[in-house]
């Protein structure tokens, strides 16, 4: 059921897990302990999701307390693709996510294999770096909108190194930068986590073993690090995907999607199409979007590791 | 696992010359200071910036503490993040954990469906469900009310309880709930009171994650509430919105919004981490 049950990265967890007990009538002692949690989740995530999905061929508005619905078909998806500002979400949404998610990947092992070697500090260290992810993405937003205006100490060091300054949230090409690294700065920390908790399950004798056969450090990493760590660095890679994706807070609350739509992704859209403009239809087409998007990152991303992720392939 | 690091099994090709070695190792200690540093900083930076006064020469002030809840009126929204974060969590972990403990024990057809029925929840964008809810809320009136952010809080982290949770009983040996039952305990009772204080690390890390879960979230409370039922972080931009970029106030009301986090997960750090490459990794 581990997700590494097919390596050897984690022996202990893979050596015993738990036996596949099928006897007679499981299903039916189980029922009473899973029903309250499967009523409640079908019925406030699974069923709204779906009427999502159905509102996105709907002109369903808002008008007053009414709210109308009529079925159009693909209307509203036609209409998406015509949009110019729909495009431009899809190219924001792409570019924030799969930047943000290489430089987390790559920094986050990078940091892992830092903060493994017994370094004096470590520990003071994985405590610094632990602290922004338990953070808000809106106060993280707030705080770097702030940390980077025009007044902001950003721009007061850069001044200082006699370097220009730079309007860094108004202009349309440094302001998807600027996200990406806050996102990074947020989320790094957890890729770490998860790689390090990898390399910790590494047995050190095989280490010992290429060593003896006069492997160099880089051809221990290659062979042996990053193999047995592909199913952590899958895992990190698949949770920081996903959320990339959703991402809403840290932009709305960093940029609001400016300047003009420089930063727009496809939550933002919809954020603003429904609940500014209250075309309810039209922003689920676009929110149903995020979620192909998801999907199929997703599935790309499992196929590309070829692992198995939470026990589900 | 992580918490308690041992010697890592670093393999040096060639032993170098130990002034070279040492010099090595001074690189990256300095390196992982500044990566530190780098992650600290802005933290610092807004704690400093709410409790000086901006200008050539800064004073320490607790006057933009005193201006949010007074001036702005945050109290309300506070009490509020309070309520809706304890109820989520409790009502989350009492329906969440049964489930999790059923997945862990019984295997039955569908069983990993249901799994992934949980999981799926973590896929779909927030916003996707964000419309037809606010749609459900202004029918049946329930609009702006802590009852409503609860019930979606509570969803949401029941999702993350199984989750979690599972894995947690998973390395609960079967054999203590089953000599429970040879002593003619019932599942209930056995898992009442024999499984569950065995899983109280678990109970623990996954409590922390709703906690945090909840009193960060957002888009919900955004959409959801206006006046009466405003958490904090909603109250974060529509601050922005009515009075502006005032670094005094903002900073006092971000440090207000993370401190409580914060200080949990410096106090629960051991919970926490062997929960984030637990969640994540199995």
């Amino acid at each position: 059921m581990t997700a590494t049950s097919t390596t050897t990265a984690r022996p202990a967890r893979a050596a015993s897990p738990p036996p596949t007990r099928r006897p007679r009538g499981a299903g039916r002692q189980a029922l009473p302990w899973l029903v309250p949690a499967t009523v409640l989740v079908g019925a406030l995530t699974i069923a709204p999701t779906l009427h999502g999905l159905w509102l996105g061929f709907t002109a369903t508005t808002v008008s007053g307390a009414s709210s109308d619905a009529g079925f159009l078909g693909l209307d509203n998806h036609l209409r998406m693709l015509a949009d110019p500002v729909f495009l431009n979400a899809l190219r924001v949404t792409a570019v924030f996510t799969f930047g943000a998610l290489a430089a987390q990947l790559v920094l986050g092992v990078g940091l892992a294999l830092l903060l493994h070697r017994d370094l004096p500090g470590r520990n003071v260290a994985r405590t610094a770096l632990i602290a922004t992810m338990v953070l808000s993405p809106v106060v993280v937003g707030t705080v770097w909108r702030l940390l980077l205006s025009n007044q902001g100490p950003v721009n007061d060091v850069l001044r200082l190194l006699g370097l220009p300054e730079q309007n860094w949230l108004a202009d349309p090409s440094a302001v998807l930068p600027a996200l990406i690294a806050v996102d990074v700065w947020q989320w790094t920390p957890l890729v770490m986590l998860i790689v390090l908790a990898g390399l910790q399950g590494i047995s050190p004798e095989l280490y010992e073993a290429s060593q003896l056969d006069g492997a160099s450090a880089w051809q221990s990493f290659r062979a042996i690090t990053l193999p047995l760590l592909a199913p952590s660095i899958a895992i990190a890679a698949l949770i920081r995907l996903i959320d990339a994706a959703r991402a809403f807070d840290l932009i709305y609350a960093m940029t609001g999607g400016g300047p003009g739509d420089a930063s727009e992704n496809l939550n933002v859209m919809a954020f603003y199409a429904g609940f500014q403009s209250y075309e309810i239809g039209y922003a689920s087409a676009i929110a149903t979007v995020v979620l192909v998007f998801i999907v199929v990152a997703c599935a790309l991303l499992v196929r590309l590791f070829g692992v198995r992720l939470w026990g589900v392939r | 696992m992580i918490a308690t690091p041992t010697a890592p099994p670093r393999v040096v090709a060639a032993p170098a010359p130990r002034r070279r070695r040492d010099g090595r190792r001074t690189l990256l200690v300095a390196l992982m200071a500044a990566v530190a540093v780098l992650w600290v900083l802005p933290i610092a930076w807004i704690a400093w910036a709410s409790v000086t006064t901006s200008g050539a020469s800064a004073v320490l002030t607790f006057q933009y503490y005193g201006q949010i809840f007074s001036d702005y009126g945050m109290l309300p929204n506070l009490i509020n993040s309070i309520t809706v974060t304890t109820f989520s969590t409790v009502l989350a972990l009492l329906i969440g954990t049964p489930a999790a403990f059923a997945l862990s024990r019984y295997s039955f057809r569908g069983s990993n469906g249901l799994m992934l029925w949980f999981l799926s929840t973590r896929m779909s964008p927030p916003i996707l469900v964000a419309l037809p809810y606010f749609l459900y809320a202004r029918a049946f009136g329930i609009d702006d009310t802590v009852g409503l952010l609860i019930a979606i809080y509570t969803v949401i982290n029941t999702s993350w309880v199984i989750f979690m949770m599972r894995s947690y009983f998973d390395e609960i040996p079967r054999e203590i709930d089953e000599a429970a039952a040879i002593d003619g305990a019932s599942p209930w009772r056995g898992f009442r009171s024999i499984v569950l204080p065995l899983a109280r690390p678990g109970l623990v890390a996954t409590a922390i994650f709703c906690i945090i879960t909840s009193w960060n979230e957002y888009l919900f409370a955004v959409v959801l509430t206006s006046i009466r039922a405003m958490t904090l972080p909603a109250t974060l931009t529509s601050f922005l919105t009515v009075h502006g970029l005032l670094l005094g106030p903002m900073a006092a009301a971000s440090v207000t919004v993370m401190l409580p986090i914060l200080l949990l997960a410096l106090w629960m750090q051991k919970h926490l981490i062997r929960g984030m490459a637990m969640g994540a990794v199995k």
